[in-house]
């Protein structure tokens, strides 16, 4: 069970302290900003003489969870990630140091709530928000009128927690209350694929698989029972569900059967293999002798006929390059102080192929490096998905018919070219 | 209005004029009259407190602030408590009477809040208070409140450990809830409070098994874990009975049965070891690994990991390759899960490597993966390597060594060493591939290359059937002194030619010769070589060598170092001034030339191996407070009956017995039973123990038989089994005034009760059991010789007169005494205190005056459970003590038949459409319609109302007791049909009622009777 919990900015200052087991003090995360210097990625788990220190590193900040003995260090891992994402879930897609100043009281209610000596306690999103609510300018303002609080005790005792009482012992479901109403009854389903592929430099797939998850926004009323078809699910080579989806309905007839959770949330990850077909190539011609060298790389969209967006080449160039007079004929290009080369494209267009060439000059003496480094793109193809799965019916055990709508989005993920 | 934008923003509780407010301020403010005021207080002491500033001054004035009525007030109030309370201990203790009231407060959410808090405060003095509440709030009302509780054991623990038989007890009563929200947390809180009281687990193992995919994810992991140490000590090996040829003859023999679902790929290759392995493994053993391999699809990664470890530690080799395709799922999750994975993974493969085989790619290196997770990537595709996929390995290889990060070109030459000392068939291309490297730029990469070469030649010099040619490599070296500057590979060529002269012995004395002249300028490490190099060739070659060899010793005399001028010493006086130490010198060959074996590598994952996989301990490598190591499978198997549950669904057994009606239990046993003393006296020895007793061993006998029979060939069974009840029928006198009923329902009698002539035909029809299975109350060994066995009364107004008032709700209790001592009597069997939850009662029955010994007697109790689930307990009064007992509610006995029409039927039931609960269970295919009906009938007191022609959709109907609500069954089977002979493949069961927890509760029933196959 964890110690404490600390919560520090990416400049290492700590914004937030919690401590189940009597309080170990600030200086621990010492330990943990010394490894930082050192390397710029820290072993998620580090040991100190007295404690091991378990943290992820999120978009600007750190979360870190002090252990002083034996537990699993994966649930830890999954619980900051949670603590994480409750965040997210109350405060908005992106969260800054500023934003859990600015909610602080929030965040120590959550964490109190979410965890009890240490061990999760309550970590479902729509039963922590039944008893904590959460901020909006509105209900600041509210409060500041009414002086009203924003924690309940009410909470579950009258909606959620009974369905938990005659449930608990059997399809627990927490995940959703009753008494859920919507005068138009929507659900909207994103499929976003993101492809992590190797593409050796003749332009062979090394390695690709493609991850995707199913992210629905639910807004039904009642307690829909929903079950969802897909057109091609055997393709699927590895999927995990929300605790909502019935793993025996799955296992016999590759359908998700659920009673789905209010609002966002993620029903299901899915991987798929043997994709052979990628939508975007890239093909890079480095050659370096003494002196300098030649660059030139092609991009360009194949098997797609939707449009590819939002496309950056990053091509690492070597550290000993003095000038380069590299030309591209769409978008833009920088190079930074690490010779890194961002290659800006956006949307590729119809009629021509990007193109950057030109020539570079290394600093006299520096011999020419053995190799090159890996490019990487990133991109996106809206309306498309590369494994293409689709959905094929829902069906809703309420009387009405809820409004339906399907996205789908591909990404790249780590999308590697040796060069 | 001022206040009103000042509350948006909450930061400025951390601006430094609210942190810098004086503390005199404050407790001004909180001794106050207003909340709001308080409210404010409170939350800047909060944030001065995440600032990191002392503020336990104001200790005293917050504690007076616990009985706030103001919710928000009252959490900010304990949440400053716990952190200082610890610290201020006296002021705490003010706090404690607020608390103990709170605990009777009508919210739960404020019981278990001031039951955390009061825990949480570590103050030694209060723990009796604090143990007193826990056991106050374990038989609270509601499940948020007991999980509570359990947390609160653990805090308890940590404070005083001493009390761990009193924490022990209080989690077993915690154990036997049918919450999972409350049983998750009292196996977080036996496994840091007692995690090996195994006996405590033994009689809800298979209730936690069942329900565990509904536990929260936290608690599953925890869980997983425990029951993989249980499994350990409880079963035997899974594989030790069986060597891998049978595996394979059982393989060709079952293909053919399963032959069509052979294109279902990955499901298949499942199905095909069942029939198997359940010959092979317990049945509480499969089920464990049944009920946790659906859970490899948890969107926890934790839970995935736990499942993983389970598997490889306690299924079949063969099985355990299922979890290797989620492991590699979850590495693409986020880089923390990735490292904890791979480093479970690559201990993993150590041991067995086949498991990742299929997911070579996966363990691909990109150029964005952080430093900690390349090194152990690289470890397992080390692992991974075979002489089939060795040339993709290599190829993947030659990309990284191009790196531009150097200790990454490096951790990869290291690898391909490796690769090249385990196969012998790459071994010559792997020396080529690092041999070409050597004229690399980076001194790092080649410094690598020497070591790594150096490391082969040793395994492989003295080997005549190595591909290596030694010679080549060594000249190879040697000429790479000109130019190499790094020290450590300096000094390997020096050994390794120090150590081959005699491959190379033109050449050896010339290097010494070169490097006599640079010596001085060489690092510490070379020095020392360079003396051993002199001192080997000293042996081999003392012509050409001598001198030099004296020079370089003269040069070492005044080395800065002192352990290069050691070295010279001692080889001095052992090789050269040899007068004073002849016996030495005469010995001198053997200390400086002999065989030096090759170093073995251990690598750190298979040093890991000495830790469970997932946890703390195997990740960092060392062994964490707390740790507990895995034991191993016992030679000896405990006794398997002590999990043979003594409440919990007892009709579990009776399932078996009825759904294979080849078993040679009665159908009805109840009817056995009420001869029970009759014949008992005319049979004794076998036949009593077999046949009468409702014993635990009997029906794990029972389960037994039935899982060697299902191996046999499951078509066989049924022709078989009817043969076999026949046969043990013949046997047994009493049976036969029964035997209509005992027969096992064939088509003519399924036709009488549903009386098949229409579509959907009605039939008149009582439930076929007047009673529900009997079963133990009171055992004689704890009774003092008095036994108690019950059942409940189906129809109580046949069994005991129409006369008698049944109040609505109420359950009447057939209870069966027995004295089983020979010369005793027992006199005075009362009931004594009771414990019950709100609305429950039991009426008592009349004191029984005296059984004598060796007599029966039979009494009816009148019960109102008024809960689903929440059992009544109470004690039994005799002239042999007093002895406490438990009587736990059976959902399907508390439902009563409802007589209707057919058409009545389906307009109640179409019109209760929006009250649906419904599953699809699969049956195991042995199972006829016919055994499903009476299993349905069984287990719970319901009206068949009307079947189909085809018999695939059955009615059913009955009224809640408690609620006196009407609820409609319908079951639909799935499958192919061919006319009478229905082969169902599943069932579609679907409650519908009012009353949701009593239709939800029968459902939960109806599938897990029908999904036990």
């Amino acid at each position: 069970m964890l110690s404490s919990l600390f919560i520090l900015t990416e400049t290492g200052d700590i914004i937030i302290e919690k401590h189940w087991r009597g309080i170990i003090n600030r200086s621990i995360c010492e330990y943990f900003w010394d490894q930082k210097l050192q390397s710029d990625k820290v072993a998620p788990v580090i040991t100190t003489p007295k404690y091991y220190l378990v943290n992820i590193h999120r978009p600007s900040i750190y979360l870190l969870g002090v252990l002083q003995s034996e537990f699993p260090p994966l649930l830890v891992i999954d619980f900051l990630q949670r603590i994480y994402d409750i965040f997210i879930d109350y405060f908005g897609p992106t969260i800054t140091e500023k934003m859990i100043k600015d909610n602080f009281v929030h965040v120590y209610q959550l964490i109190e709530e979410m965890a009890d000596n240490g061990f999760p306690f309550t970590t479902e999103p729509n039963f922590l928000k039944e008893m904590i609510k959460p901020p909006g300018v509105l209900s600041n303002v509210f409060q500041g009128v009414t002086g009203q609080s924003n924690v309940t005790d009410l909470l579950p005792s009258t909606t959620l927690l009974l369905i938990y009482i005659y449930y608990g012992s059997l399809g627990a479901i927490q995940w959703r209350k009753t008494g859920i109403k919507y005068a138009s009854n929507e659900i909207f389903f994103d499929i976003i694929e993101e492809i992590d592929c190797i593409i050796d430099s003749n332009g062979f797939i090394v390695s690709c698989e493609v991850n995707g998850e199913l992210q629905v926004n639910c807004k039904l009323t009642g307690m829909p029972d929903l079950t969802l078809t897909f057109n091609n699910p055997r393709m699927l080579d590895d999927v995990s569900f929300h605790p909502c989806v019935r793993y025996s309905r799955w296992e016999n007839d590759r359908v998700l059967s659920f009673i789905p959770p209010d609002g966002s949330f993620k029903l299901m990850n899915y991987r798929v293999k043997g994709i052979t077909q990628l939508p975007v190539y890239v093909k890079p011609q480095i050659s370096f002798g003494e002196g300098g060298g030649r660059v030139n790389v092609l991009v360009g969209t194949k098997n797609v006929q939707k449009t590819v967006e939002n496309v950056i080449i990053t091509i690492p160039l070597p550290k000993s390059i003095s000038s380069t007079n590299l030309t591209c004929n769409v978008g833009s290009f920088a190079i930074d102080d690490q010779k890194v080369c961002k290659w800006n494209i956006g949307k590729i267009p119809n009629n021509k192929t990007p193109m950057l060439s030109g020539n570079i000059i290394t600093l006299a003496g520096h011999p020419p490096p053995d190799s090159n480094q890996p490019i990487t793109a990133q991109f996106k193809i809206g309306l498309f998905s590369i494994s293409g799965l689709s959905v094929d019916s829902l069906a809703c055990s309420e009387k009405y018919k809820p409004y339906k709508g399907v996205r789908a989005i591909t990404k790249s993920g780590k999308f590697q070219v040796r060069a | 209005m001022n206040t009103v934008l000042n509350n948006i923003n909450q930061s400025r509780y951390f601006n430094d004029s609210a942190t810098n407010t004086k503390l005199e301020e404050i407790k001004k403010q909180l001794d106050g009259p207003s909340d709001k005021d308080k409210l404010e207080c409170m939350k800047k002491l909060i944030a001065m407190l995440s600032k990191g500033r002392d503020v336990s001054e104001v200790f005293p004035q917050v504690v007076k602030n616990v009985i706030a009525k103001n919710f928000e007030l009252k959490k900010l109030v304990y949440m400053y408590l716990v952190h200082y309370a610890e610290i201020e201990h006296d002021s705490a203790l003010l706090a404690i009477n607020t608390f103990q009231k709170s605990l009777s407060d009508k919210s739960q959410v404020i019981r278990a809040s001031a039951l955390r808090v009061m825990s949480s405060i570590r103050v030694v003095d209060i723990i009796q208070v604090i143990v007193l509440a826990i056991e106050k709030c374990v038989k609270d009302s509601s499940p948020y409140v007991r999980k509570a509780a359990a947390f609160a054991i653990t805090k308890v623990h940590k404070l005083d450990s001493d009390k761990e038989d009193e924490l022990a007890q209080l989690i077993e009563s915690l154990l036997s809830d049918n919450s999972t929200m409350v049983l998750g947390a009292a196996m977080v809180a036996f496994n840091e409070v007692c995690p090996n009281r195994y006996d405590i687990i033994h009689q809800h193992y298979r209730k936690i098994c069942q329900l565990l995919a509904d536990f929260d994810e936290w608690s599953q992991v925890i869980t997983i874990s425990v029951l993989t140490k249980y499994a350990r000590t409880q079963f035997r090996c899974p594989d030790s009975s069986m060597n891998d040829k049978n595996v394979k003859q059982h393989n060709k023999k079952k293909s053919s049965f399963y032959s069509d679902d052979e294109d279902d790929g990955e499901t298949t290759s499942v199905k095909k070891y069942d029939p198997m392995d359940q010959e092979e493994i317990d049945i509480d053993h499969r089920l464990l690994l049944k009920s946790c391999l659906p859970l490899l699809q948890s969107r926890s990664n934790a839970v995935v990991m736990a499942v993983s470890s389970l598997y490889f530690y306690v299924a079949p080799v063969i099985e355990a390759q299922k979890v290797g395709k989620s492991l590699v799922r979850i590495l693409h999750i986020s880089p923390e899960v990735q490292y904890i994975a791979l480093t479970n993974i690559s201990t993993m493969v150590t041991l067995r490597p086949n498991m990742f085989e299929p997911y070579l790619s996966d363990f691909f290196i990109k150029s964005s993966d952080p430093e900690y997770s390349i090194k152990l990537k690289l470890e397992i595709l080390t692992r991974l390597a075979t002489a089939e996929n060795i040339s993709r390995i290599m190829k993947e290889f030659k990309e990284y060594v191009k790196s531009e990060d150097k200790k990454f070109a490096a951790a990869t030459i290291q690898a391909i060493g490796t690769c090249a000392a385990t196969i012998p068939d790459v071994t010559e291309s792997c020396t080529h591939g690092i041999m070409s490297l050597l004229s690399n730029s980076s001194s790092v990469v080649v410094a690598e290359c020497v070591i790594v070469l150096k490391r082969l030649l040793q395994l492989n010099v003295d080997n005549p059937d190595s591909s290596i040619k030694s010679e080549n490599i060594i000249m190879h070296l040697a000429k790479l002194l000109d130019n190499l500057q790094v020290p450590s590979a300096r000094a390997a060529i020096i050994w390794v030619i120090g150590e081959y002269s005699h491959k190379i012995p033109m050449v050896a004395p010339d290097v010494l010769r070169k490097l006599a002249k640079t010596f001085s300028d060489e690092d510490e490490s070379v020095k020392l070589q360079i003396l051993n190099l002199g001192a080997k060739l000293h042996f081999h070659n003392p012509e050409q060598t001598s001198l030099l060899f004296q020079y370089i010793i003269n040069q070492a005399k005044f080395d800065m170092n002192y352990d290069v001028r050691d070295s010279a010493r001692m080889m001095r006086f052992l090789l050269i001034n040899t007068e004073s130490t002849q016996q030495l010198a005469n010995q001198s060959k053997s200390i400086f030339i002999n065989q030096k074996p090759a170093p073995t590598e251990i690598s750190v994952s298979e040093d890991r191996q000495r830790f469970v996989l997932g946890s703390l301990s195997q990740i960092v490598n060392h062994s964490a407070m707390g740790y507990q190591s895995l034991p191993d499978f016992p030679e000896e198997v405990p006794d398997p009956s002590v999990r043979q549950p003594k409440q919990w669904i007892p009709e579990q057994t009776s399932v078996k017995k009825n759904v294979f009606s080849f078993t040679e239990e009665n159908f009805y046993s109840d009817e056995e039973e009420e001869d029970e003393d009759e014949y008992s006296d005319e049979y004794d020895g076998d036949q009593d123990e077999d046949e009468e007793d409702e014993d635990e061993e009997d029906s794990q006998d029972e389960l037994d038989k039935f899982f060697s029979d299902s191996s046999e060939g499951s078509k066989k069974q049924n022709g078989k089994g009817k043969k076999k009840s026949k046969k043990s029928k013949n046997n047994k006198r009493h049976q036969e005034e029964e035997e209509e009923e005992e027969e096992v329902m064939d088509d003519d009698e399924m036709d009488q009760l549903f009386g098949v002539v229409e579509e959907m035909d009605q039939l008149n029809l009582e439930s076929t059991s007047s009673k529900s299975i009997k079963k133990i109350l009171l055992k004689p060994t704890v009774g003092g010789g008095l036994s108690i066995d019950y059942c409940f009364l189906r129809r109580p107004k046949e069994e005991i007169g129409e006369d008698v008032e049944i109040t609505p709700g109420c359950t009447v209790i057939q209870l069966y005494l027995k004295n089983h001592s020979t010369e005793e009597t027992i006199s005075n069997i009362k009931i004594g205190k009771k414990t019950l939850i709100d609305g429950a009662n039991i009426q008592d029955f009349d004191e029984i005056e005296s059984i004598p010994p060796n007599e029966s007697y039979q009494t009816n109790l009148f019960v109102t459970f008024n809960s689903t689930s929440q059992s009544c307990k109470f004690e039994i009064c005799s002239s042999k003590g007093v002895h406490p007992v438990v009587l736990t509610p059976i959902i399907g006995e508390l439902v009563s038949p409802l007589n209707i029409s057919s058409e009545e039927w389906k307009q109640q039931f179409d019109g209760l459409e929006m009250q649906n609960a419904s599953d699809q269970v699969d049956l195991g295919g042995a199972v006829q319609s016919d055994n499903i009906l009476n299993l349905i009938l069984e287990s719970a007191n319901m009206q068949a109302i009307s079947a189909n022609k085809s018999r695939s959709k059955f009615q059913f109907a009955g009224k809640s007791t408690l609620k006196s609500v009407d609820l409609f069954i319908q079951l639909e089977l799935v499958g192919s049909e061919t006319g009478k002979n229905t082969t169902p493949t599943s069932v579609v069961v679907s409650v519908r009622s009012m009353d949701v927890i009593t239709a939800t509760l029968l459902l939960k029933k109806f599938t897990d009777i029908l999904s036990k196959d």
